[in-house]
């Protein structure tokens, strides 16, 4: 496709998403790599690549991919089941299923996970196993 | 007896073995966010924050919507900004509240926020919590 096509293409895209939130950017952005992905698949089909683009685009797509956080953070949750235990007390910044940063200040692991790289860092307070139950409100 | 039925677009499993109802959510404010965990109290009037993720977000935290939110043991400081709040695949303008201490370490999703934005059901033994965007498919 034309560069010029592609520019007028991200432009309509940037006027319709406009009144979206971040969340509601996020989520046309994952659709549209799905779509790449799904349409990379189908003509993976039909033809086997030889330039190395096809891998190239896989690549890209993965990179692009791992820039938008999962909503579900099932990786963190499931980090959090394995690992919990090993931080009693303390903040523990994750991003997919790894650990970027801990301490007893939360605010500080996070600025070290930024620094370390995490784009879209998650922080949790582990309890401690002697921790007095939360009463609520 | 009477029968109801609700129908719920989306399923979060949390570990019912934990402490509390615990979900990720994500706050954000222009270009800047943050996930932290947080737990579901229906008894909790407001969603409220450490200061932490408040300052983390480019707040000053006292020039925000001063509320004093009261306690079995006492009454905190606590003020008011707006973010967008993200659950699962929701998004929604808030007022999230965060605290003046600095000590204070939890984060509650509340009434006015969270518990108001949603259809919600709970199967606690099995740590299933389902939900819906109020107003969004599934809602009466």
């Amino acid at each position: 496709m034309a560069s010029e096509t592609i520019e007028r293409v991200m432009s309509q895209v940037a006027a319709l998403t406009s009144p979206l939130t971040l969340g509601e950017k996020l989520t046309v952005a994952a659709f549209l790599i799905d779509q790449a992905k799904q349409d990379a698949a189908a003509k993976s089909d039909d033809e086997t690549p030889t330039n190395g683009v096809s891998q190239e685009t896989e690549l890209e797509s993965k990179k692009i991919k791992d820039d938008i956080p999962d909503r579900y953070f099932r990786r963190e949750y499931e980090w959090l089941r394995q690992h919990r235990h090993e931080y009693p007390g303390q903040y523990v910044v994750l991003e997919g299923d790894k650990l970027f940063a801990h301490g007893p200040n939360g605010r500080k692991a996070l600025a070290e996970a930024r620094q370390a790289g995490a784009k879209h860092p998650v922080v949790v307070r582990v309890e401690a196993e002697d921790e007095l139950p939360f009463g609520g409100w | 007896m009477a029968y109801y039925q609700l129908d719920f677009t989306h399923l979060h499993n949390y570990d019912p073995g934990k402490p509390g109802i615990g979900l990720l959510v994500t706050l954000r404010s222009g270009l800047a966010e943050v996930t932290v965990a947080t737990k579901v109290d229906s008894g909790s009037t407001f969603c409220v924050f450490e200061r932490s993720w408040g300052e983390d977000l480019g707040f000053d935290i006292e020039s925000g919507h001063l509320e004093w939110i009261g306690t079995p043991m006492g009454a905190f400081r606590a003020y008011g900004h707006p973010v967008t709040l993200s659950v699962l695949e929701f998004d929604f303008e808030v007022m999230a509240y965060f605290a003046a201490d600095a000590s204070f370490n939890r984060n509650v999703l509340g009434r006015h926020g969270f518990l108001d934005r949603v259809q919600l059901g709970l199967v606690d033994y099995e740590g299933r919590m389902y939900l819906s965007q109020f107003g969004g498919n599934g809602s009466q």
